[in-house]
């Protein structure tokens, strides 16, 4: 309970760091959005328009510290407010509409390259110095040191644009409706097998690779070859013994690799032209659109934080020392 | 008072030039009346004007970020007038005429309009929609109120704007802002605050259905125009470059107005019966000279760093060829071609010649310092250039330019700002730049890009010029109705820009447009380049779509 505690006050100092970075950093940046905004048309917009765009935006010349604290209050009600780029659709218009779709793919192709990464890591480890264990690493090394979207627009290329195998762009098909129906849940599917490709083949060997490592060490300790010795049943050796210890560290880049795996997701949607989130935040930057940073930033340091926050409770569960502040030293 | 009059279905050379009062006729325009034709195919149109994220649900003709289409194929105004080739389009007007000094415009509205929920459009929607513009200034893009006193009707079918001051030009803006319903907007509270995702406008396609990857628009058969030619209208949406060529490449995409490196291998070797592309000019990019600079000030400077650069090769190198070089004289070609002052005809090309620039700065006195950059009283002709971070053909010209100018002993080191940054540079009143590289906003005539350019006053007077002779050659253009006087104004300034160079034309930016002929035909053609030809150009795009016919 006590370590279930301090984590969440760990949580809750974070969300309130973010928040405030949130709220720093856009504003660091010169230049202001309606002038943005103007230039983004090059002239096809009559200057006169900036006036307009400024009333629009309704910039506020409050001091900043009231600034702070009401957007603070905005952030934890809900009210996002309006976005610049995409003036006058809300922020939460905006993140709901195209979230879902980043985190339903990068969510299941996660769950799957952490899930396979680990056993493929465990079996290697087992059968050290296999053909496996010579070969997997260096394959799926190879296939996470092509820059993404690369390897994106040669899958699009080769497999879509030349033979047709699979759709080219979005994330379903034109002529499906929306809804839990058959016809647009398959679409989905289909539509997402390349962008998950991509994004398993960039991620899985750092969990294979890992894993094995951690499996190497695990094995050499002193407690497993006794339990062998013992005559424990391999598989029980393998999962109960070893590769629970081994998958500690495991757990913990779980979480950190989350957000680096979030910007590189951002090049592989404009690739596909995936309905996620990509665009919309690249844009959001480039635009110096205050509110819809502020409201993806925050989903994603949210989203970050709790991953953590449930990592740390899964580990305290598989290591009862993290609970008990190391009780057993 | 001078009455214009106009046609009224057809575009006739008449109402092309109704604004500037010319009464020339041009033969490049041979538009058919679209009512005349009534055979629609249902081979939905895919249109991709840009890439784009997703799309999200507005379609409120005051917002600049609402869909494709929705000003001009769901929205219309009064006019529309052309940047490309100059002509005006009469919409939910007819004709339009200057009384009392050019002050009162008093507009003929079309009769039998009917919005697309059925009621009748009148001119009371006119006068809604202006004073709505009016009661919320930051929905009024166009600045309509800057110049407006007030706008009144005169039975269902007549509006009279009163202007505050004569400004002939400005009706520009006033004629071609959207129109809406006043049964629909009188209802809606703050016009900029309201995304209208069920738009009722009197244009020729209605929105069939909206998704954040896609919407569709389907033709309005009541429309007053005629029967639509295609009967769907379909906007999917690309997030990026590649797919949206690809897609463009695949034959996935009819009318798109998207940049392709190499259009030619990747776009039309695909599909050369079909498959086209052409760039018209759209605006100069100019090499801004802050006059404020004591360096940058002085003309044999300008001169020099004029003929020191290879417009040619920066045409060629750094925009892929898809452009030329910029006239000197600040007009867009061909499209202001009407305008060209017959005595300058000579100087309309500016002149590459580096040995020449270099006998300009040493007869102004610049002698070679040790590093061989020209200087005088101890200043070095030693400058930044800056240009937006990422835009990545600007960047390339950034680097030609540089080259070119050293080669004559001018230092040049390039800055590449964050947009924020620069355009903050650039816009606030007390300019901190030396050099940059940026965009002018031209219009149907040349005024347009000089007004907002030269005038003390002007809009984007990024160089900051204060010539009382450019002032008095604007303002006797704004006053006038008659196109030989309005002639004489525009060739003063092309004879100040030609000698002067209050900055520096490089090159014409161009207007993606790639289309692709397989389901319909009639899109604008190099060789008749009736109207701006990218979807993503407000109310030309409803135009062309009239004018399409399917493909036998």
């Amino acid at each position: 309970m006590r370590y279930f505690l301090n984590r969440l006050g760990f949580l809750i100092v974070s969300i309130w760091a973010a928040l405030t970075l949130n709220f720093i950093l856009p504003r660091l940046m010169p230049g202001n959005p309606a002038e943005i905004m103007l230039a983004k048309f090059q002239g096809r917009m009559p200057p006169q328009a900036l006036h307009a765009f400024e009333l629009q935006f309704g910039f506020s010349n409050k001091p900043m510290i009231t600034q702070y604290f009401n957007y603070l209050g905005s952030m934890l009600t809900g009210h996002w407010g309006l976005s610049y780029t995409y003036y006058p659709t809300s922020v939460q218009t905006i993140i709901s509409g195209s979230l879902p779709w980043t985190l339903g793919l990068l969510g299941i192709v996660w769950v799957i390259a952490v899930t396979f990464g680990t056993f493929t890591g465990i079996f290697i480890a087992w059968r050290r110095g296999g053909f496996l264990d010579s070969v997997t690493p260096i394959i799926t090394m190879f296939f996470q040191s092509i820059p993404q979207f690369w390897l994106a627009l040669v899958l699009v290329y080769s497999l879509s644009f030349s033979m047709n195998l699979f759709p080219m762009a979005h994330g379903y098909g034109n002529s499906v409706t929306m809804g839990w129906n058959f016809p647009f849940v398959s679409s989905v599917v289909y539509h997402a097998i390349l962008p998950a490709v991509v994004i398993f083949l960039g991620s899985v060997s750092g969990w294979i690779v890992g894993m094995r490592n951690n499996m190497m060490m695990t094995l050499g300790e002193d407690y497993i070859v006794f339990a062998e010795a013992k005559g424990v049943p391999t598989r029980r050796l393998i999962f109960n013994y070893a590769a629970r210890n081994a998958m500690l560290p495991q757990i913990t880049s779980i979480a950190i690799a989350l957000s680096t795996i979030i910007g590189g997701q951002i090049l592989i949607e404009q690739v596909f032209s995936y309905p996620g989130i990509g665009f919309q935040l690249t844009s959001a930057v480039s635009g110096e659109d205050y509110p819809l940073i502020q409201g993806m930033f925050l989903i994603i340091a949210v989203t970050t934080l709790l991953i953590n926050f449930v990592v740390d409770m899964i580990y305290g569960r598989l290591d009862p020392r993290v609970r008990r502040r190391g009780a057993t030293s | 008072m001078k009455k214009n009059k106009v046609g009224a279905f057809a575009l006739t050379a008449a109402a092309a030039l109704t604004l500037a009062g010319c009464s020339t006729s041009t033969s490049a325009a041979s538009p058919v009346s679209h009512a005349k034709r009534s055979v629609q195919s249902s081979t939905p149109l895919e249109v991709v004007p840009s890439p784009n994220g997703n799309f999200q649900d507005n379609f409120n003709p005051f917002s600049a970020n609402a869909n494709y289409g929705t000003q001009g194929i769901i929205y219309q105004p009064l006019f529309y007038f052309d940047n490309v080739s100059g002509h005006t389009f009469p919409l939910l007007g007819t004709t339009y005429s200057w009384s009392n000094g050019n002050k009162t415009l008093t507009v003929n509205i079309r009769k039998g309009v009917k919005w697309s929920d059925g009621k009748a459009f009148t001119a009371n929607d006119v006068v809604f929609t202006f004073n709505m513009l009016k009661h919320y200034p930051a929905a009024d893009t166009n600045g309509d109120w800057t110049m407006l006193a007030s706008v009144k009707a005169d039975g269902l079918y007549k509006v009279v704007f009163q202007f505050k001051s004569t400004n002939v030009p400005f009706a520009t803006y006033i004629l071609g802002s959207a129109i809406v319903p006043q049964h629909i907007w009188s209802k809606m509270g703050d016009p900029t605050k309201v995304a209208n995702t069920n738009p009722v406008g009197t244009g020729p396609y209605t929105l069939e259905s909206f998704s954040t990857q896609d919407y569709k628009y389907l033709a309005n058969n009541h429309y007053w125009g005629g029967i639509p030619p295609v009967k769907t209208v379909d906007f999917p949406a690309y997030s990026g470059n590649d797919s949206a060529d690809m897609a463009l490449a695949k034959g996935n995409i009819d009318w798109s107005g998207s940049f392709i490196p190499n259009v030619q291998s990747l776009f039309v070797n695909h599909d050369t019966q079909h498959n086209h592309y052409f760039f018209p000019p759209g605006n100069i990019v100019m090499m801004y000279t802050n006059l404020k600079d004591p360096l940058l000030s002085q003309l044999p400077v300008r001169q020099a760093m004029s003929l020191a650069i290879n417009r040619a090769q920066l045409a060629q190198e750094g925009e892929y060829g898809y452009t030329k070089a910029a006239d000197a004289l600040g007009l867009v070609l061909p499209n202001n071609a009407a305008w060209i002052d017959p005595t300058l005809k000579s100087k309309l090309n500016p002149a590459y010649n580096p040995a020449k620039a270099i006998q300009i700065l040493e007869k102004a006195g610049y002698k070679k310092n040790a590093q061989g950059i020209f200087a005088k009283n101890g200043k070095a002709l030693s400058f930044t250039l800056q240009v937006p971070a990422g835009w990545t053909d600007w960047d390339t010209d950034c680097q030609l330019i540089t080259n070119d100018l050293q080669k004559v002993g001018i230092h040049v080191t390039v800055n590449e700002e964050q947009t924020g940054a620069y355009n903050n540079n650039l816009s606030q009143p007390k300019k901190d730049y030396q050099l940059a590289l940026s965009w002018t906003n031209p219009g149907p005539t040349p005024y347009f890009l000089y007004e907002n350019l030269l005038a003390s006053k002007g809009n984007y007077n990024v160089e900051q010029l204060n010539s009382p002779a450019v002032n008095a050659a604007l303002q006797s253009y704004s006053k006038t109705t008659n196109l030989a006087q309005q002639k004489q104004a525009i060739y003063k300034v092309e004879n100040y820009m030609a000698t002067q160079l209050p900055s520096i034309p490089l090159f014409y930016g161009p207007i993606w447009y790639e289309y692709r002929t397989t389901n319909y035909t009639g899109f604008p053609t190099q060789a008749n380049p009736w109207i701006n030809p990218a979807p993503w150009t407000n109310f030309a795009q409803g135009i062309v779509l009239m004018h399409l016919h399917p493909a036998k």
